[in-house]
């Protein structure tokens, strides 16, 4: 029961992963595309809790981790907006966000 | 902290020419903007003379964060060179297209995304190189002010995006298993645990599967046709040279120098996936009938070969893998460049729209020949003498299999690349206008062109600095 | 009932695992033999039974390499959740319950209309420069020890982002449409 209740690196690890998924999930699955977006976004938190867990739990003294999370944050920021601006360019074009009706290009 | 600055001139140069020429192009009048590109071009040719002088150093800066050796400064020619060549290639396209000098800006920018990346001496420095060279090509995919242009942007960005968080994953279940980011002493740890552990394995699953997707290894590449016929074809041309090579540079990195413990793992993954790869972008290249598509699937297969020379772990199959780089770099880009001033005259990509290129206009059609032919592994082209030394670096290590799955494709694959040819030269054309070549595309055609012929006769000077940088690879 | 299966394969996952506790896999490959009487399962048994006792050296070092057994669990839950979701929820669509929510009045016309588009623009600017300030926490916290090769370096950081600003401002991003 002790192993229940003490919060150690597995718990990060176990909500970690379950984000990471749900947010593949999203991507994979969402229509809309900025729902997929808000995807991509879950998916890289996840490897932020992860990144900062690591290094909690393994090298406290150095800050490796948290730096890279925090590199994972403002590049996770220039991407959304890249893909914002895309949504925007697109849906003056077609009148469509769904990512269904993006089908100008097949195999 | 002591650092040694001039060890980056190479990429502060190059980033300092994007600055200047961002605010050069704010100041100066729109009409006379074009005028960039060939600065552009001069400047990058003025990097890449200096950049031979970076040979031989061989040192890591930063506590090993960043590496400068003859591997990463044989890329970084690579990537110099196909920039400059793309950028000259392109000058006219990009005025066609109302495009601005930001579109040069944003090359440069990719292109010294993938010269940090193929330096990168731990995983931080790889990923924020790797998303530098990604964001820019989305930007760059997405330019065209046509549907098709956005929604190749907006697809290579979910897709690359996607990639680029599964990659994350497993670099962070790396760094949590070894506790370091640095990429040289991840061995050294991975050493200190007994047993394997399974947390790695998946991390390096995950890692392959990033990578794959920016190699358009076989069950990530559903984005690269689409990619490659959306995006204006001179960012195609870039995508599939430089991204392509800089994401083959960092594989090696990452595979044959932090995870070498791993090998029995990921050697078997990965064999499956190169002939997986060579069959099916091969076999599916044979149906397409636009031509950016073809040489998609076509670059596909082309990846299924260069990543044998991962696989056989030694300083042979290293020196291949970029020996057989470049020689892919020229022909792909030269092949671009026929594509792309092909459709600044006819607005179409379509195979059948190449009818009787031979009478209109002699020098695209042997050039773009050649490019097939070296393309395919034709024996006096280069591509000849590439996959010559990828298969031998293999061929002793148990993949005799690989190897013979490897020659049945370049045969299938000279099929298609005929059929090409077939219509080029023998089927009569609609249209008889000449077509003209600018003198800018006309310098990257000959250029390319020289090489690959030069190259596959004497292959002497390539191959002895593909050895340095082989070696450099596996010793440092 | 064979019993060549060591019934206490999960009994390592229970220290470090907080779905799994200890004995748990025993009772519930016993019930469900028990209640099915389907060895079909066993089968899977043995081959979870054999992956883990390779690696259970790997795992008694590294405890938390049962991470492996997280990723499965996180493909798995969000299944469950969706699904599950599906199967509580009833489902009832209704032409006033499909409609866009707007302030309970009834939507008139599309609901993607072009709504200033120039908010949006301050937006994106917004959201690149806003995020790029979280460096400068970090170089806040350790100036004085950084010194003059910290300003140093935050000047080509901010002069690179105020070129950046400054391409926008120039190319009318700012401009109020």
């Amino acid at each position: 029961m002790t192993a229940i209740m003490n919060i150690g690196l597995n718990h990060f690890l176990v909500l970690s992963g379950t984000l990471f998924f749900i947010g593949l999930f999203a991507v994979l699955s969402k229509k809309n595309v900025i729902a997929v977006l808000m995807g991509l976004e879950v998916m890289l938190s996840s490897v932020n809790i992860n990144l900062i867990a690591f290094n909690r739990y393994t090298s406290p003294e150095i800050l490796t981790g948290n730096v890279f999370a925090i590199f994972v944050i403002a590049l996770a920021a220039a991407e959304v907006a890249v893909g914002l601006a895309l949504i925007v360019a697109i849906y003056r074009q077609r009148k469509t966000a769904e990512v269904q009706d993006y089908d100008l290009l097949k195999w | 902290m002591e650092i040694n600055f001039s060890l980056f001139s190479i990429e502060i140069a190059t980033a300092l020419l994007a600055v200047i020429i961002l605010i050069i192009g704010l100041m100066i009048p729109k009409q006379s903007r074009h005028i960039l590109g060939y600065i552009i071009a001069l400047g990058l040719v003025v990097i890449f003379g200096f950049s031979f002088r970076f040979y031989g150093l061989n040192t890591a800066v930063i506590d090993k964060m960043y590496l400068v050796d003859d591997f990463s400064v044989f890329f970084k020619q690579l990537f110099l060179v196909a920039a400059i060549l793309v950028i000259l290639a392109s000058i006219r396209y990009v005025n066609k297209m109302n495009g601005n000098f930001e579109f040069y800006v944003i090359t440069i920018v990719a292109a010294l995304g993938m010269m940090v990346l193929v330096s990168a001496g731990d995983m931080l420095t790889l990923y924020v190189a790797l998303e530098t060279m990604a964001i820019s090509f989305y930007i760059l995919a997405g330019y065209k002010t046509d549907p098709k242009s956005a929604e190749a942007g907006m697809k290579y960005l979910i897709l690359g995006a996607l990639s680029s968080g599964i990659l994350l994953y497993g670099l962070s279940l790396i760094y949590g298993m070894t506790g370091t980011v640095i990429i040289t002493e991840i061995a050294a740890k991975i050493g200190l645990l007994s047993g394997y552990s399974p947390a790695l394995v998946v991390g390096l699953v995950f890692v392959l599967a990033g990578l794959g997707f920016k190699i358009s290894l076989i069950p990530f590449q559903m984005w690269t046709p689409d990619v490659y016929e959306g995006a204006p074809t001179p960012v195609t041309a870039f995508l599939a040279t430089g991204s392509k090579a800089a994401s083959f540079a960092v594989l090696a990195r990452l595979l044959l120098i932090a995870l070498p413990a791993y090998s029995r793992q990921w050697q078997l993954l990965v064999a499956v996936l190169a002939a997986l790869t060579m069959i099916i972008g091969n076999l599916a290249a044979i149906p397409q009938t636009n031509m950016k598509r073809m040489l998609a699937y076509s670059s596909i297969g082309q990846a299924g070969y260069m990543i044998t020379g991962i696989l056989a772990m030694n300083q042979a199959g290293v020196s291949a893998l970029s020996f057989y780089s470049v020689i892919y770099v020229l022909a792909t880009v030269g092949a671009f460049t026929v594509v792309m001033t092909c459709s600044t005259q006819t607005d179409s990509d379509e195979i059948t729209d190449y009818a009787g290129l031979a009478q209109r206009s002699p020098l695209m059609a042997a050039a773009l020949t050649i490019f097939l032919l070296s393309m395919a592994g034709i024996p006096p082209l280069a591509g000849f003498t590439g996959k010559l030394y990828l298969f031998k670096s293999i061929v002793n290590q148990g993949y005799l299999w690989l190897v013979i799955v490897g020659l049945v494709m370049s045969m299938v694959s000279v099929y298609y690349y005929l059929k090409v040819a077939k219509v080029m030269y023998m089927n009569d054309p609609v249209d008889k206008t000449p077509i003209t070549i600018p003198a800018e595309a006309k310098i990257t055609l000959l250029l390319t062109m020289i090489a690959t012929i030069f190259f596959g006769i004497y292959a002497q000077p390539l191959s002895v600095l593909a050895h340095i940088a082989g070696k450099a690879l596996l010793t440092f | 009932m064979t019993t060549w299966v060591d019934w206490n394969i999960f009994a390592y996952w229970s220290d470090y695992d907080i779905f799994w506790p200890a004995g748990c896999g025993r009772i519930f490959f016993q019930g469900f033999l028990y209640l099915t009487n389907n060895y079909t399962i066993l089968v899977f048994y043995v081959i979870i039974h054999k992956i883990l006792s390779i690696e259970r050296e790997g795992i008694m070092l590294f405890r938390y390499t049962g991470i492996a057994v997280i990723l499965v669990w996180g493909i798995v839950f969000p299944v469950i959740l969706l699904r599950l979701q599906k199967m509580i929820s009833p489902h009832n669509p209704t032409r006033a319950k499909t409609l866009t929510y707007e302030c309970g009045l009834d939507t008139q016309g599309d609901t993607w209309i072009r709504f200033k588009i120039s908010y949006f623009m301050y937006a994106l600017i917004f959201v690149v420069f806003d995020v790029e300030t979280v460096f400068l926490y970090p170089w806040a916290v350790l100036f004085q020890k950084l010194g003059l090769f910290g300003i140093i370096e935050m000047i080509i950081f901010m002069a690179i982002l105020i070129v950046g600003f400054a391409y926008a401002w120039k190319e009318g991003a700012l401009q109020w449409m």
